[in-house]
């Protein structure tokens, strides 16, 4: 399978805006089923960075303490799926 | 089900068409389906609106360009950061949606160029954009089964955790 590359402007708005929504979801926290507990995560995929509870309420603590202006929390229910968002 | 708009079948509904006259009907035909397409958008139960310009006969084919993120994560973690917001069902259902719509379009529509561009990142974080070479129409309908994830498949990836 051939892919042919596209010259990309980076300084493209378009492009700065999904770079920019990317670097500052990175600093989000989800709080994600896992197993039979529940972990605090920011979802990137390249790096390893969550912390394991038993209660979720815990987790949201955990993130809610720790959340910076700027950034959002996202609880997941069981299912996976959003329930609620909280903007810091 | 994805809802198809022609133009070219609207002419065929106007009163005292006929295909010998068929130039004189273009501009109320195109107007008309520009108003079923735009309605047919706000549809929830249509999974994909596709506007035909013409048929095969009139030498106008469609052409689809459709962008396909190599990391389903990260355009779920970019979704949720962007400005305008959306729910995160918006996200799953979209991206099931039109993976759907696309094998649909390739299996039904053969005439139809489907051009597939996968969006990635490099090593030093600039976003980049590949055009995927298919010599055979097999090729692209076999990458598009690949790709085929349901909304509950899209949750569970990412609410996955490495």
């Amino acid at each position: 399978m051939e892919k042919t590359l596209y010259k990309t402007n980076q300084n493209d708005p378009v492009i700065r805006a999904y770079k920019k929504a990317v670097e500052k979801g990175k600093k989000n926290q989800h709080i994600l089923p896992y197993g039979e507990k529940w972990a605090v995560t920011n979802l990137a995929s390249d790096k390893v960075n969550h912390v394991i509870f038993d209660d979720p309420k815990e987790a949201i603590q955990y993130a809610e303490t720790n959340a910076t202006s700027g950034t959002a929390v996202f609880i997941h229910s069981s299912d996976g799926r959003i329930k609620e968002r909280k903007d810091y | 089900m994805a809802f198809i708009v022609s133009a070219d079948e609207i002419k065929k509904e106007l009163t005292n068409y006929s295909p010998g006259r068929a130039e004189e009907f273009h501009r109320e035909s195109a107007m008309k389906a520009d108003k079923i397409f735009s309605k047919a958008l706000k549809e929830p139960s249509y999974i994909g609106v596709i506007l035909l310009n013409g048929g095969t006969a009139s030498g106008k084919i469609p052409i689809i360009y459709s962008v396909i993120p190599d990391d389903l994560k990260r355009a779920f973690i970019a979704f949720l950061s962007r400005d305008r917001k959306f729910s995160d069902t918006h996200f799953y259902k979209t991206h099931s949606g039109s993976r759907r719509t696309l094998l649909w379009i390739a299996k039904n529509y053969p005439d139809v160029e489907i051009n597939i561009v996968e969006s990635s990142y490099t090593l030093d974080g600039k976003l980049q954009f590949s055009q995927i070479q298919f010599d055979q129409k097999k090729k692209l309908t076999d990458y598009l089964v690949s790709k085929q994830m349901t909304a509950n498949d899209i949750i569970a990836y990412v609410s996955s955790i490495k």
